[in-house]
């Protein structure tokens, strides 16, 4: 409990809050509620360059069916 | 001490533990966690539990959908990482037991009367086959060869019970009742969830013992997580109510922290097993202390 309570405080202090954001965001890709989490409006955030990298389109959930 | 093997099992169990009892309230509170309609804001967070985030009413991502997204991307998903190692380390298996949804499914529809089998103990480790293989491998592959993860035929979201009975089934409901748009669920996934819920009917939780790379993994901290079952010998009469208790076929006084445990707390109505967090100061009865006994 100390080892992690040590790991956030290093992580929160170092202002690594950015590496959580990315994280988080890379998450959002990842299950693709990216576009689904965007505010009504405003355009998705733009597709990844990386080649293997796939947004889902704006408006779809991934759905492995 | 005579081996238990010996012994038949009780023809009428006497009443559960009482953290036995509250267990299926628990799992429902954990649902109600899980199934809450707010993933537009926690969405990117990882849980610890098995639960499909296609999900229409899903709060937290996958964690093994997660790793085997960012295997294809090849980059190391740090935050699941932290997550699933964090709660693993505190209670490890106790979360298939009392937080999984799925596994509170499969309790559900393992209480329909009918026969029951048993599975052998080495199909336990097609946990492992399953983390490594398709969770991490073949995605890592098939990324590297620029599959995207969605186009990959075969993949852990695709052959996934939970994806089957948790999306697939609820989407194609909405999409019939013109609730979402067209979902074209394919024939194959069908079969899946046929499969599925006939043998979860039939073997207790199958997904668990045979199939489950996060429960693999959480089982693997058993015997080092802080949450520990302790096993007071002397007080141990082989009364073989804990073997009874037992759905998950764990040999109990053997190895009460075995990997195959899911930590249920069945097992403990007697006395001499008992739950103990030592790190935190709530130790182990000892050896020579009276406990319940039934």
């Amino acid at each position: 409990m100390l080892a992690i309570a040590a790991m956030l405080a290093v992580v929160l202090w170092s202002g690594q809050g950015n590496w959580l954001r990315r994280q988080v965001g890379l998450n959002l890709q990842a299950t693709g509620l990216e576009a689904m989490s965007t505010p009504p409006g405003k355009a998705a955030s733009k597709p990844s360059t990386h080649p293997t990298i796939k947004t889902a389109p704006k408006g779809k959930g991934f759905c492995p069916t | 001490m005579r081996d238990m093997a010996d012994k038949p099992p009780f023809r009428f169990l006497p009443p559960k533990s009482r953290p036995a009892r509250l267990r299926p309230w628990v799992q429902l509170a954990f649902a109600a966690i899980w199934l809450a309609p707010v993933r537009t804001w926690t969405a990117g967070i990882p849980s610890c539990v098995f639960h499909c985030y296609a999900c229409p009413l899903v709060s937290l991502s996958c964690p093994v959908g997660l790793v085997a997204n960012y295997a294809t991307w090849h980059i190391i998903p740090w935050l699941t990482i932290a997550v699933v190692f964090s709660v693993a380390a505190l209670v490890g298996s106790l979360v298939c037991g009392w937080m999984c949804p799925f596994g509170a499914l499969q309790d559900l529809f393992n209480k329909i009367p009918g026969p029951k089998i048993s599975l052998p103990k080495w199909t336990g480790y097609g946990r492992y086959v399953v983390l490594v293989g398709v969770v991490i491998v073949l995605p890592y592959v098939l990324g590297g060869m620029g599959i995207a993860y969605d186009d990959q035929v075969v993949s852990i979201c695709r052959e996934c019970p939970a994806g089957a009975v948790e999306a697939a089934v609820p989407r194609q409901v909405m999409a019939w009742a013109g609730i979402d748009g067209p979902v074209h669920v394919h024939t194959i996934k069908w079969v899946l969830i046929a499969v599925f819920l006939v043998s979860i009917t039939v073997i207790y939780r199958p997904w668990c013992k045979v199939l489950c790379p996060l429960g693999g993994f959480l089982a693997l901290f058993n015997r080092f997580s802080f949450f520990q079952l302790h096993l007071n010998r002397p007080q141990c009469i082989n009364c073989n109510l804990c073997h009874s208790r037992c759905s998950m076929d764990v040999e109990v006084t053997k190895a009460p922290n075995s990997a195959g445990c899911i930590r249920c707390l069945d097992c403990i109505a007697c006395g001499a097993l008992t739950p103990s967090i030592p790190a935190f100061g709530k130790k182990p009865p000892k050896e020579d202390e009276p406990g319940d006994r039934v």
